[in-house]
């Protein structure tokens, strides 16, 4: 809702607590920082073929994996909007996030190598752990921005639309309390979260919440 | 040649998969590995929830490992993770 009033024409400025440029800004940051690239997911081949093979399969629909989700390949991250437009279910805030999740997957890959792709495709429980890991830094970037974390058991259960079971989503849940534990009391956990709020306190300190 | 290439292939695959050892744990049990927050998964493996000397260089502050027992939003939880060494050591002196 928010992304769609973002996008709106004239009014649309109403609704911007970040800038597009500064979001443009701070993906080209994490791009340089990580070597990584941007590409639209719409107009790639290759997820349109990943589109139809998770139709195929019962997964998921072809629309909403191309309109909902960003998906990273190695060092290629495939986003359904571009950086720095806003678009219903793509806030600009929510661009930030999702840049920072998407490059820990990028850590992931840089720490564990092809053991890291094999086993996301091929174990649900690996899978569950390598998202849970990553949506942690949706947890610390909403903890910079307002002091607070979100849902544990709300955001371990999208892992859902990630095929994995309930055992699987349980223990994502208790993972990412604990964690949530952690940064309540100060912890940067993440390394692409690390690297992001550095950029982020230094040029847009005013998106920090503030102790009262 | 041929035959190389498939066994490496697999056990590639076997690595990034499914062929690590089972640790016969309780889902969702928590425990300390050095200092190390470990978490056991769906499949009865532990598996790294947080790296607490990762966790210090990135916090600017010294954490450690250890069992925490909280109501927060998300409900009671119990388990291990990482907190401000200060804290835990708090905590030590406290149950002395």
């Amino acid at each position: 809702m928010k992304g769609y009033l973002q996008s709106l024409p004239v009014v649309g400025k109403i609704f911007l607590d970040v800038q597009p440029e500064e979001v443009w800004a701070f993906w080209r940051f994490m791009q340089d920082h990580f070597r990584t690239s941007v590409i639209n997911k719409r107009s790639a081949l290759e997820m349109q073929l990943v589109a139809r093979g998770l139709e195929a399969l019962g997964i998921q629909s072809k629309d909403r994996f191309l309109k909902n989700f960003t998906t990273t390949i190695g060092r290629r991250i495939y986003t359904p909007f571009e950086v720095g437009s806003p678009k219903g279910g793509w806030d600009l805030w929510h661009q930030i996030v999702i840049c920072v999740h998407e490059h820990q997957h990028v850590v992931q890959h840089d720490r564990e190598g092809l053991a890291y792709e094999v086993s996301y495709l091929a174990d649900r429980a690996a899978r569950a752990r390598w998202e849970a890991e990553a949506y942690r830094s949706n947890l610390e970037l909403q903890f910079w921005r307002t002091g607070t974390t979100p849902s544990a058991q709300r955001t371990a259960s999208v892992l859902k639309d990630y095929g994995c079971r309930d055992g699987d989503i349980e223990v994502t849940a208790k993972s990412l309390a604990l964690s949530a534990l952690s940064v309540k009391k100060g912890a940067v956990i993440n390394e692409a979260t690390h690297v992001a709020l550095g950029w982020l306190d230094e040029h847009v300190p005013r998106l920090r919440f503030k102790q009262r | 040649m041929m035959r190389a290439l498939i066994f490496s292939a697999l056990a590639v695959l076997c690595l990034g998969a499914h062929c690590r050892p089972i640790d016969g744990c309780v889902r969702g049990a928590t425990r300390c590995s050095s200092n190390t927050a470990e978490i056991c998964d769906a499949d009865g493996s532990y598996h790294e929830l947080a790296d607490c000397d990762d966790v210090s260089e990135r916090s600017g502050a010294p954490f450690v490992c250890a069992y925490v027992d909280e109501t927060t939003e998300d409900g009671h939880i119990t388990g291990h993770t990482c907190v401000p060494a200060s804290e835990a050591d708090a905590a030590a002196g406290g149950g002395r």
